[in-house]
């Protein structure tokens, strides 16, 4: 039986991995140990980190040494390839030394979350890409910011605010549209994909909130009372809507660009 | 899971980051049904939508020696009852590893029998009761370090099917007999018995 999380709800519901992680243990739950070892070091088909967390922090599964290590290994060549395209020494001072800083201290964890009845960790099974970007942002912010030529440092705005609504509006969605439907071996690249994660992490907030709506999809305004609105979410005009994505989109223009040159 | 309008802001917010496949639907529904929690859900949207995906990231081949290194440090946190520990890895008790024919022969240069050797392979006896003269001359005979014997021993008793022993806590003293116990216990002679004592440390 796969081991449900500990933390439950308050109506005492065990707390859900996403489907896709609970199927992928389902699947493997049963494995001789052999098996298992063989199936979670394959690396054509690789399973979600989720799962290695799985593995790696429940004593319950009774993992000796002998299999426990090869998934070990296995997890940390992975988490080393991800911290490299997240810390990089292109754009961080000392990447190298946060990197070790960042895989040490997950290594600690997994180790003290063996060893605790407490579910420290129970949020890596869940989600671990969110897990492991709050963790590498509350490192990198210990270590203070990026190198002074950070493009992000030195944004500064390429044109004034325009007080005609109309012309605001156009240039937004055109900026706009080169967000959400960029280059997809962009987008999809881990370490651009970071870098303009930080990027939107560093606005202002009712900018962060407007460009990471419009990003993930939302329409600004509707004529459909029904539909989620970026507006009605933000409760604001959709003019104001659009002024902070302009303003957003100017910034983070400016570290696409950066990238483009890399 | 099932989350009615009560569901506590964290029940919410982790039922939305347990979500397959947040989009712009998913939240829009999570803001109809839970307006009270609308900014902590709209920033967890954003940070989810744009954390990098790291299962797409193709591992790199890291040198043995690295991943060999976290390991050992990884180990080296973990608590001796824990099934991965070292001490738990039975090759890592030189005890272990021996043939019939050499564990006869040591027990016999020992001048004790094979009950005793078994109780001490098997980590039946608490290393504290016995005496460090013993245990270097057993590392002696093993070619190991007193501290790597030592550390091996100290690993929770094995149970006599030879699987490993879970035990739900730490296993106190009682699990482990005292070397005083194990010499009467054991069938040996009033002489081995007797030999062995003077090894106690005063």
């Amino acid at each position: 039986m796969v081991i449900p999380l500990k933390k439950t709800t308050q109506e005492g519901e065990s707390y859900q991995r996403r489907a896709e992680v609970e199927q992928a243990l389902s699947a493997l739950d049963g494995l001789a140990p052999d098996q298992l070892v063989e199936r979670l070091t394959c690396t054509q088909q690789a399973v979600p980190f989720e799962v290695l967390i799985y593995f790696l922090r429940h004593t319950e599964l009774e993992l000796g040494s002998q299999h426990l290590e090869p998934i070990f290994c296995t997890f940390y060549g992975r988490l080393e390839a991800a911290l490299r395209k997240v810390v990089s020494e292109a754009w961080i001072d000392h990447a190298v030394a946060i990197r070790e800083e960042l895989s040490e201290r997950i290594i600690e964890m997994i180790a003290k979350d063996r060893d605790s009845q407490e579910e420290k960790m129970y949020y890596w099974e869940v989600n671990f890409n969110h897990a492991l970007s709050n963790l590498c942002t509350d490192v990198l912010r210990k270590h203070g910011p990026a190198r002074k030529t950070d493009p992000l440092i030195n944004a500064r705005p390429l044109t004034e605010e325009s007080d005609s609504g109309e012309e605001v509006s156009h240039e937004v969605e055109i900026a706009a549209a080169e967000f959400i439907n960029p280059n997809p071996s962009k987008i999809d690249d881990v370490a651009f994909r970071s870098r303009l994660m930080n990027a939107i992490n560093e606005l202002p907030e009712d900018e962060r909130r407007a460009v990471g709506l419009r990003w993930q999809g939302m329409p600004i305004e509707s004529q459909d009372p029904e539909v989620e609105t970026i507006a009605k979410a933000l409760e604001c005009t959709e003019r104001t809507v659009r002024n902070r994505l302009k303003r957003a989109i100017e910034k983070l223009r400016v570290v696409l660009q950066a990238e483009e040159l890399q | 899971m099932n989350t009615t309008p009560q569901t506590s802001k964290e029940d919410v917010l982790h039922a939305f980051s347990a979500e397959s496949n947040p989009n712009a639907d998913t939240l829009a529904s999570y803001l109809k049904r839970y307006p009270q929690y609308r900014e902590a859900l709209i920033d967890l949207s954003i940070e989810l939508f744009t954390a990098p995906k790291f299962d797409e990231v193709a591992a790199e081949k890291v040198s043995s020696d690295k991943s060999k290194q976290a390991w050992s440090k990884f180990q080296s946190l973990l608590s001796p009852i824990d099934p991965a520990s070292a001490a738990q890895y039975p090759m890592d008790n030189p005890l272990s590893n021996l043939s019939d024919e050499r564990f006869r022969e040591l027990a016999s240069e020992l001048n004790v029998n094979r009950l005793f050797l078994s109780r001490l392979r098997d980590c039946s006896i608490q290393v504290a009761s016995i005496p460090q003269q013993f245990l270097s001359v057993v590392a002696q005979a093993l070619a190991v370090s007193v501290e790597r014997l030592t550390s091996a021993l100290e690993a929770p008793p094995v149970v006599a099917s030879g699987l490993r022993h879970k035990a739900s806590g730490k296993p106190g003293a009682g699990d482990k007999i005292t070397f005083e116990e194990a010499l009467t216990s054991s069938a040996l002679s009033e002489a081995q018995q007797a030999a062995l004592r003077e090894m106690k440390d005063e």
